[in-house]
Parts: structure tokens; C-alpha cells; sequence
């Protein structure tokens, strides 16, 4: 590993599966309900100060304190200008335009809450954790169907190697769909962040680090031609598995709709030996993060971890868990947690 | 609206004082200052004249919110602009009247 290999130091995560990232049980059937009450903002956040803060935003602060807290003393150590921030969401802030569009043609725009109104954009909810932590270097959000939260890892990942920032914090965070949208019944809830730097900065303060995890992304077209749909996605994982090349290929968990572009994906992935398990898709991008999160945090062998959308947005991410001593103490034995 | 709004009751004003600050009632004493005391910032000051203009069914303007900055100071306010509304609009009730006498 070379000095300036990005690497993840901390590790957080507020979902309905609980907020150990190493016990998410996110293979054990259906999604707990995400309007269930898992979440205790008073708990997480304190009680005063977040009435007018969209849950996926309090999801994601949350996420970013207990991930930072996880990483130790890496904020002090880096100047504001030197962080960056890449969050993938998908609907984020579906229920707060509803709601107000609800206001606008009701009571009128004058009847809209000035407190939470700033919301409305989506990258305010990135901008809220950055005023908080100080991340002042960039920030970025990301919103591709099911792929954002990776798409964010890659794009994070990109602007370190190109010397944008020194500490990267990448996550997702997600909301219920107000009840008469389409995917509803499926939504997503919660939020996951990983701090990342470089492995020489984290020897230097002497922290621990969970391993590292690198994404591609690709579109795959749903009425593509099978050979060409394969040699994309094979020069995906190529990309992906470079210098080391296909052997000992992971396996891997593919999120996904039920879909020509998903089914595409699993069938070109198996061709190339991947041996690949499928994962029906919530509404949203987090359930492709929380399964990156949780193969870092519980250590074991490599994993991919893949995400497609309807549309044809494709997302790889090769996750390398590294098991220094100090982690194995915290996280359960993966061979016993293996399924 | 609310059916007796030129009546402000001082408690439910001071709930939804504390409930629009995020605090709770008791610590909304009569007199505490609104951003000094109790840490309210521009935002939350509009978002205390949109509830305000709501539940009180009047209309308040920047100006009005700078004075009314404590619970016995918006007090008085909304009880002078609900005031100022009844008379209004038993003017309009008198105008109305004078109106129908004169066409008929």
C-alpha cells in the first residue's frame, strides 16, 4: 500500500437496521420500517437545535459525528480548506418539496417555513454537515438512481487523487417517501459516512484503519447489445481489480431493481465469474453504502458491492477490509458472521 | 383563524413561543429577550412571524418583529394589530351598510 492510498479511518452509520456497522443484518429479509422510531435525534444530535432540519440531514449529521468520532483526531490535524465532502442521496428532500408544494398551491408561499425552506435544495444537506465539521476544501452531492452513495465514494476518490483535499468524508443518507409516491412502500431511511485520508496521514496520528475501498461507475443501456453490455462491464471490473488483474475474484452483492439493465449486470458479472447475489433495491442509494460499511467494519475477505439503476447507471465498488489487531477486538469474527 | 383572535391569551402565546424556539414554556419568561436571552437568530425570527401570522390571523411586518422582542412585548403587539383588524373591519361592515342604504 502506498503512502498516499486513500484508506477508511472511521466508520458511521444510523440506520433502522441498528447503528453498528458491523451487526447491520442487511441479509436477514425485509428492511426494518423505516418510519419505525429508530432514530433519537435528542439521543444522537442534543435537544435543541434540529425542529427545522430534514431527517435525512439529521441522519447524516449523526452519521458524520459517530464517524468522526470513530476516526479519532483527524479533524484536528487538517486545515478547512484541505476537506472535502462527496454525499449521494436520492430522496433526501422528496418529502420537504412535497410538503411545500402542498403549501405553495394551498395557503400560499407565504405560509412556506422560513426555517426549513433553505432545505429545498438538495445540497444543503452536505452544506449542513459541512458547517458543522468545518469542511470548507469542497463538497459535492451526488443523486443518480441507486448509485449516487457509490458514486459519491468514486468522485470523492477522484478529487483526493487529484490533490483537492487531504480528508475525504463520503457518505449517503436517505428519507421516507411521502405515501403516495411510487417506491414508498419501499423506502429507505438512515445515513452512513466513512472518513478516509491517506495511509501515511493515518500512521502519522497513529490510527487503526478499516481498509480501503475503490468504485467505478458506468453506464450500461438497457437495450445495449450483450457483447457490448459485457466488455463494458468487464472493462469495469478491470478497472476496478487493476494492478492484481481477475484472480481470486470477490463476491458480490448486487443491489438492484428488477430490471433489464440489473438483470444484464448479474448475468455479465456471473459470466465473468463473479460469483454475484442479488439484492432487491430500496427506493434510494443507501442500501449499497451500508453494505460497503459493513464489510469494512466487520472485516474479512474482499468484497464487491454493485449497484444499478433502470436507467443504466452502474456502480462497482471493491472493498478491501484490513484487520490490524486493535480492529479485530472491536468487530465480530467474519467467518462467523458469514452467510 | 382563530374565532376569538382579538383575545391574545398569554400562556398559549408563550407555548407557541416556546415550541417555535425549541424551548420549553418556562424558560420563555415574560421579559426574556427573544435573541439576546434566548438565542433566537434571524431565521427563527421568521419563522416566529409566519407561525405568529398564522395562529393570529394578522399581518406582521420586519419592523414589528425587531420591537416584539419579548413574549410581553409581541403580546402587545398582536393584541394591538388584532384590535386594529376588528376595527377595520367593522368600518368595512359600516361602509357595506351605508352603501346598500344609499343604492336603495
Amino acid at each position: 500500500m502506498s503512502a498516499d492510498t486513500l484508506v477508511v479511518t472511521g466508520v458511521g452509520a444510523v440506520t433502522p437496521w441498528g447503528h453498528d456497522p458491523s451487526r447491520l443484518g442487511l441479509d436477514g429479509g425485509p428492511p426494518p420500517d423505516p418510519h419505525g422510531p429508530w432514530f433519537d435525534v435528542a439521543a444522537e444530535l442534543g435537544p435543541r437545535g434540529y425542529k427545522y432540519v430534514p431527517a435525512s440531514c439529521r441522519h447524516l449529521l449523526a452519521a458524520t459525528r459517530r464517524a468522526l468520532t470513530d476516526a479519532g483526531d483527524v479533524l484536528g490535524r487538517v486545515p478547512e480548506a484541505r476537506r472535502g465532502m462527496a454525499v449521494g442521496t436520492n430522496n433526501g428532500i422528496t418529502t420537504l418539496i412535497d410538503t411545500m408544494d402542498e403549501t405553495v398551491s394551498g395557503p400560499g408561499a407565504a405560509r412556506l417555513s422560513p426555517a426549513t425552506a433553505p432545505y429545498f435544495s438538495i445540497n444543503t444537506l452536505a452544506g449542513r454537515v459541512a458547517m458543522d465539521h468545518g469542511i470548507k476544501g469542497w463538497n459535492l452531492t451526488l443523486t443518480s438512481p441507486r448509485t449516487a452513495s457509490l458514486d459519491a465514494l468514486g468522485a470523492g476518490a477522484r478529487a483526493f487523487a487529484a490533490g483537492r483535499c487531504d480528508l475525504l468524508l463520503a457518505g449517503t443518507t436517505e428519507a421516507p417517501l411521502p405515501g403516495r409516491t411510487k417506491g414508498h412502500a419501499v423506502s429507505e431511511a438512515g445515513a452512513a459516512v466513512l472518513v478516509l485520508e491517506p495511509a501515511a496521514g493515518a500512521a502519522a496520528r497513529g490510527a487503526d484503519h478499516y481498509g480501503t475501498c475503490r468504485t467505478v461507475s458506468f453506464h450500461l443501456p438497457a437495450g445495449a447489445p450483450y457483447d457490448a453490455a459485457r466488455r463494458t462491464s468487464g472493462d469495469a471490473l478491470d478497472r476496478l481489480l487493476a494492478p492484481g488483474g481477475r484472480g481470486g475474484l470477490p463476491a458480490a452483492r448486487l443491489i438492484s431493481d428488477a430490471s433489464p439493465v440489473g438483470a444484464a449486470l448479474a448475468a455479465h458479472l456471473r459470466g465473468l465469474g463473479v460469483r454475484t447475489h442479488a439484492v432487491p433495491a430500496g427506493a434510494g442509494t443507501l442500501l449499497p453504502f451500508l453494505y460497503v460499511v459493513h464489510a469494512l467494519a466487520r472485516q474479512g475477505p474482499p468484497r464487491l458491492v454493485a449497484a444499478a439503476s433502470p436507467e443504466g447507471g452502474c456502480a462497482l465498488t471493491l472493498v478491501r477490509p484490513y484487520r490490524p489487531a486493535a480492529m479485530t477486538a472491536r468487530t465480530p469474527d467474519p467467518e462467523k458472521e458469514e452467510r | 383563524m382563530n374565532p376569538d383572535s382579538s383575545v391574545i391569551d398569554l400562556e398559549k402565546l408563550r407555548v407557541t413561543i416556546a415550541e417555535t424556539l425549541e424551548l420549553e414554556p418556562a424558560e420563555v419568561t415574560d421579559d426574556a429577550h427573544f435573541v439576546r436571552d434566548l438565542g433566537a437568530d434571524s431565521l427563527l425570527a421568521l419563522e416566529m412571524q409566519v407561525v405568529l401570522e398564522e395562529q393570529y390571523d394578522v399581518r406582521l411586518t420586519e419592523d414589528d418583529l425587531r420591537a416584539a422582542s419579548t413574549l410581553l412585548a409581541a403580546h402587545a403587539l398582536l393584541v394591538a394589530k388584532a384590535a386594529a383588524r376588528t376595527a377595520d373591519a367593522e368600518a368595512r361592515a359600516g361602509q357595506r351598510i351605508d352603501t346598500s342604504a344609499t343604492n336603495g
